[in-house]
């Protein structure tokens, strides 16, 4: 999973290497590339980093590209550890 | 995992000796969780959710159960979210929290998106960091490596995995390294106890309830020295070395797959195989830390 992978127009971009396209070569994690695509995540909203604004795609795409963003990072959810919890 | 009182977990990293004279009294403790326990006081409580104030989820509650058994005197705010909760309410809350100018916040969530840091929740847990220890649970995605999600890759935050109250490593604590290859949990405490005040039975295995542990004590430091850096480092550098003792499944990987395996970990070897992405720097010494902090403070007030 990776918070900085965007889907945009069909095609993966990298949210901190843009205007680059996600692949191994420009990942900025190298190796770790190749488990962070493994899966993803879909995110309706954006961070513009670092002013931490919350965008929806388009706006995070015109951000980057006017230099708005430094790099953009998709919205997520976070929780409590379910696996370990007991069921009630 | 075998389970124990809350007595064992608190004897293993030494908080008996520390509660004998420490009540907790003038510590203000933020939990931002699923709510507040209907048999409990709070100082003040903020709810961001539609829902009621008090917990129905058996987390929260537990998690306050536990700080006022080991600080009965301490002053306790509560801020309810959302589970799960999208990361600009998490934000809110911080923000909230620092309102109250807390010792010690304790964030039992997590998520497991391996980060650099430098997503906006690390990045507001590093700003809030600068004021209060945010402590938050490393998560229970173990024993698989790079488990420990935002925001507990935060660099500022405190992450907490687990042990059992004998003190070995919780095989489902989550491990690192974090993205940028920084090693986390920063320490481990016990987990699955009995909570007396709750029931006599019942157990709370997690790093959510791991956590409470290290919050409690990050409160006492604070609020003796107030400076949440050198907290987070004495925490850190007293903490007790613990046993690596492999508690997973066997791997029986055969031929290539097998091949490939030794490749990928050697490769890894150095970031993965450190043993701070597993117990970060030990378990949990409440004495040792409460030590150097009053023998710092002391240096502090002679010199000035």
């Amino acid at each position: 999973m990776c918070m900085f992978r965007l889907k945009h127009n069909g095609e993966y971009i990298c949210g901190k290497r843009y205007p680059l396209k996600c692949s191994a070569a420009v990942c900025p994690f190298g190796k770790l590339h190749k488990i962070l695509v493994k899966t993803d995540f879909r995110s309706k909203m954006f961070w513009l980093m670092p002013g931490k604004h919350l965008v929806g795609l388009e706006e995070a795409i015109e951000a980057l590209q006017n230099g708005e963003a430094d790099y953009v990072v998709k919205s997520f959810s976070i929780g409590v550890a379910r696996n370990a919890q007991r069921k009630h | 995992m075998p389970k124990g009182s809350i007595e064992d977990a608190l004897n293993i990293t030494k908080f008996l000796e520390v509660m004998k004279e420490e009540t907790g009294d003038g510590c203000r403790i933020v939990i931002i969780d699923s709510g507040i326990a209907e048999d409990l006081e709070v100082e003040d409580a903020i709810n961001l959710t539609d829902e009621s104030i008090i917990d129905v989820d058996d987390h929260g509650s537990i998690i306050q159960h536990i700080i006022a058994h080991i600080l009965p005197e301490a002053e306790i705010y509560a801020i309810k979210i959302p589970d799960p909760v999208p990361d600009h309410i998490l934000i809110s809350a911080l923000n909230e929290a620092m309102k109250w100018k807390p010792h010690a916040i304790n964030l039992s969530f997590t998520s497991e998106i391996p980060s650099d840091g430098s997503d906006p929740c690390s990045v507001y847990v590093d700003h809030v960091s600068r004021n209060s220890v945010v402590a938050i649970c490393a998560g229970n995605g173990g024993p698989r490596f790079m488990t420990i999600g935002s925001p507990a890759t935060a660099k500022e935050a405190l992450t907490v995995g687990a042990t059992d109250v004998r003190g070995r490593l919780w095989v489902k604590s989550s491990r690192g390294p974090t993205l940028d290859g920084r090693w986390k949990p920063n320490i481990v405490a016990p987990t699955n106890f009995i909570i007396p005040d709750l029931d006599e039975e019942e157990t709370w295995p997690g790093t959510s309830f791991s956590t409470p542990i290290a919050t409690a004590l990050a409160a006492i430091l604070m609020r003796d020295i107030g400076d949440s850096f050198i907290v987070r480092r004495a925490i850190e550098l007293t903490a007790t070395s613990i046993p690596i003792v492999f508690t997973g499944q066997k791997i029986t990987l055969k031929g290539m797959r097998k091949a490939s395996f030794i490749k990928k970990l050697f490769e890894a070897w150095p970031r993965l195989m450190d043993s701070r992405n597993l117990i970060g720097m030990g378990l949990l010494n409440a004495v040792e830390a409460i030590k150097v902090v009053n023998r710092l403070r002391l240096i502090t007030q002679t010199v000035s």
